[in-house]
C-alpha cells in the first residue's frame, strides 16, 4: 500500500515537473535554440510516458522490465527534446537524469542498469550524430556527463534501497506491534472471561456445596423408596426418573466445586444410544410442553465409545434443551447418529448430531458460539456456560463438538467421538455400566 | 446368633440422620446425635462398631471430634468414616492420616457409603492408630 503511494507521489512530482518544462517551452516559444511547436509535443510525450511508466508500475508490479522499456523511451524522447532545443550545446541534457532517478526509486539493480546504460547510450549517440567537430573538449564533455550519470544512478540507487530496506523494517515493526495489539486485547479477553468464570464460580460454588446434602437425601429416600417390592411398575419409574435427575445434579455440584472426581477422567465404555436415550427421557416433558416432535434415527449396530457416560448426558441435555429453546412454537427435534471413518485419522468414529427446525444461528453468534458466557438467550434462561462445557467435555473424550445452520433452515450440532470396537467383553462392561 | 454391629451416625442435618439410619437399619444397630459433643459421650458410654462422622457442623466440627477420639483410650480403636460436602477437604483428610480411616464426599453413591462402611466394620481401623498430634 506504502509502495504504491510512494508510486503516485513521485510520478506527481514527475509530471508536474514535465508540465512546467512544457510551460516554459511554451513561453519561451521564440527563443532561436528552440523549435517550437515540436519541443512543446516533446514534453507532452514525456508527460504521457511519465504517466504510462507510473501505471505498468502499478499494474504490473511484478513485471518490472515493462516499466523498464517505458523509461527507457523516455530516454529517447529526451533525446529528441535534445535535438530540438540546441542540439549538443543544450543545457536540459540534465533530463535524462530523470529517468534515472525513476528507475533508482522504483525498480531493482537490474532494471536501473539497464536504463542507466541506456541513457549512456542515447547520449553518446546523440553527441556522436550532432558533434560537428570531435576534439578533447567534445570527448570530455561527453566522458563529463556520462560520469555524472553513473554518479546520479549510483547514489540514488543507494539511497532509494536504503530508504525501501527502512520502510520495509517499519512495516515489519508495524505488522509486529499490530499483532502483539491483537494478542494483548486477546489475552484481556481471555482474562475478563476468567475473572466472570471465576466470579460465577465463587457464587455456584457456594450453591453446589448447599445443594449436596438435599441432593444426598433425595438419592438415599428414592433408593429407599424403590426397595418397596409392592410399588407399581408406573411408580417405579416415576421415581427412577427423579433419581436420575438428582445423579445428574449431583454430578453436576461435584463439577462445579471442581471435586476429586471432575478431576480425574475415568472413562468407561457406554452406548450413545442409551446416553441420548437417558437425556431424551429426562427432556420429553419439557419438549411435549413446547409441542415438538422428537425424532431418533439411529444407525444399526453398535455405539460404543468410551466416556464419562454422566458427562455426555450433560452434553445432550444441554444440546436438546437449546434445541428445543429454538422452538418456542413447535417443530421437529431430530436425534441422528452415523458411524464412519474420517479418512485423515483412520479411526472409526460415531457422529451424533441434534437437529432442530428453529430460526437456526445467527452468523454473529456462530463465530463466538463455544466461548464462555456468550449466550443468545435473556440471562434468567441461560449462562452462556451450556456450550462452553460441552465443548469442553467432547474435546477430554477426544472428540469433536460442532455447529452448523441446515441449508434447509434451523440448527444442527454435531458430536464426533471415537467409536470402540465392539468386543464381548467391552459390550458386558457397557450392560452393566448402563444399568448402574 | 449374630453379633449386630453398631454404628454411631453424628450429622447436624436430620434428613441425613433419618435417610442413613433406615439405610444401614438393614444390617446394622444405628444410634444418632446431632452434634460432636453428644457423639462423644454417646461413643464413650456404648460399645460402637463405626462412626459415621460429618465434617461441618456447628459447634464442634467432626475432625476435632475425630482428634479427641484418637485420645481418649476408650474411643481410639473405633474406625471413623468421615462425610465431607467441602471440594478440597479430601486432601486435608489425607493430611490426617492418623485420625480417619475412610472418608466419602457427599452427595455419596450409597453403594460406596454401604462397602465402605461394611469393610471398616469387618476389617476394624484401616490404618495405625494414633493420634493427630503424632
Amino acid at each position: 500500500m506504502n509502495e504504491k503511494r510512494n508510486i503516485a507521489f513521485g510520478h506527481k512530482y514527475e509530471s508536474v515537473f514535465c508540465v512546467f518544462m512544457a510551460a516554459l517551452a511554451f513561453l519561451w516559444r521564440d527563443n532561436p535554440n528552440l523549435i517550437y511547436p515540436q519541443i512543446l509535443y516533446l514534453f507532452m510525450s514525456l508527460l504521457g510516458l511519465n504517466l504510462a511508466a507510473g501505471l505498468t508500475l502499478r499494474w504490473w508490479p511484478a513485471k518490472p522490465s515493462i516499466s523498464a522499456a517505458v523509461i527507457l523511451a523516455n530516454c529517447a524522447v529526451i533525446t529528441g527534446v535534445l535535438e530540438y532545443s540546441g542540439g549538443p550545446g543544450s543545457n536540459l541534457w540534465v533530463l535524462y537524469l530523470l529517468p534515472i532517478y525513476t528507475v533508482c526509486m522504483f525498480l531493482g539493480g537490474r532494471e536501473v542498469a539497464w536504463v542507466t546504460g541506456g541513457v549512456l547510450a542515447f547520449n553518446g549517440l546523440f553527441h556522436a550524430l550532432n558533434e560537428p567537430v570531435w576534439n578533447d573538449a567534445a570527448y570530455f564533455l561527453v566522458a563529463l556527463k556520462s560520469a555524472l550519470f553513473l554518479f546520479a544512478a549510483l547514489t540514488t540507487f543507494s539511497l532509494a534501497k536504503r530508504e525501501r530496506t527502512n520502510a520495509s523494517r517499519a512495516r515489519a515493526h508495524r505488522e509486529h506491534l499490530r499483532r502483539m495489539e491483537d494478542e494483548a486485547r486477546g489475552t484481556e479477553r481471555k482474562l475478563e472471561r476468567a475473572r466472570r468464570l471465576a466470579e460465577v464460580g465463587m457464587v455456584t460454588s457456594g450453591v453446589a456445596h448447599d445443594l449436596k446434602n438435599p441432593l444426598l437425601v433425595i438419592l438415599a429416600s428414592t433408593e429407599l423408596m424403590l426397595s418397596h417390592e409392592e410399588l407399581s411398575e408406573d411408580l417405579r419409574q416415576d421415581i427412577r426418573r427423579i433419581r436420575r435427575s438428582a445423579e445428574l445434579c449431583r454430578r453436576l455440584a461435584v463439577d462445579v466445586l471442581g471435586g476429586a472426581e471432575n478431576k480425574s477422567f475415568r472413562p468407561e465404555p457406554c452406548r450413545l444410544h442409551d446416553i441420548i436415550d437417558s437425556a431424551l427421557s429426562l427432556m420429553d416433558s419439557q419438549a411435549a410442553r413446547r409441542s415438538v416432535q422428537v425424532r431418533r434415527v439411529f444407525a444399526d449396530g453398535s455405539s460404543l465409545v468410551s466416556a464419562q457416560a454422566y458427562d455426555l448426558q450433560r452434553v445432550f441435555l444441554n444440546l436438546i434443551s437449546n434445541a428445543v429453546d429454538a422452538m418456542p412454537r413447535g417443530g421437529t427435534l431430530t436425534l441422528r447418529t452415523r458411524r464412519y471413518t474420517p479418512r485423515v485419522r483412520g479411526i472409526p468414529v460415531l457422529e451424533a448430531c441434534v437437529e432442530d427446525t428453529g430460526g437456526g444461528i445467527p452468523a454473529g453468534v456462530m463465530e463466538r458460539m463455544f466461548e464462555a458466557f456468550n449466550t443468545s438467550k435473556p440471562p434468567d434462561k441461560g449462562t452462556g456456560l451450556g456450550l462452553h462445557l460441552a465443548k469442553e467435555i467432547a474435546d477430554r473424550h477426544g472428540g469433536t463438538l460442532t455447529a452448523g445452520n441446515m441449508a434447509e433452515g434451523g440448527a444442527r450440532f454435531i458430536l464426533t467421538l471415537p467409536l470402540l470396537p465392539e468386543g464381548e467383553r467391552a459390550g458386558k462392561r457397557a450392560a452393566a455400566a448402563a444399568a448402574c | 446368633m449374630e453379633d449386630i454391629k453398631t454404628v454411631l451416625l453424628v450429622d447436624d442435618d436430620p434428613a441425613i440422620r433419618k435417610v442413613l439410619r433406615r439405610i444401614l437399619n438393614a444390617a446394622f444397630e444405628v444410634v444418632s446425635a446431632a452434634d460432636a459433643p453428644t457423639g462423644l459421650e454417646i461413643a464413650r458410654s456404648r460399645d460402637i462398631d463405626l462412626i459415621i462422622l460429618d465434617v461441618c457442623m456447628p459447634g464442634m466440627d467432626g475432625l476435632t471430634m475425630a482428634e479427641i477420639m484418637r485420645d481418649d483410650p476408650l474411643t481410639r480403636d473405633i474406625p471413623v468414616l468421615m462425610l465431607t460436602a467441602l471440594a478440597g477437604f479430601e486432601d486435608r483428610i489425607n493430611g490426617l492420616s492418623s485420625g480417619v480411616d475412610e472418608y466419602l464426599t457427599k452427595p455419596f453413591d450409597l453403594r460406596e457409603l454401604w462397602d465402605k462402611a461394611s469393610g471398616l466394620i469387618v476389617g476394624g481401623r484401616s490404618r495405625p492408630q494414633g493420634s493427630f498430634r503424632n
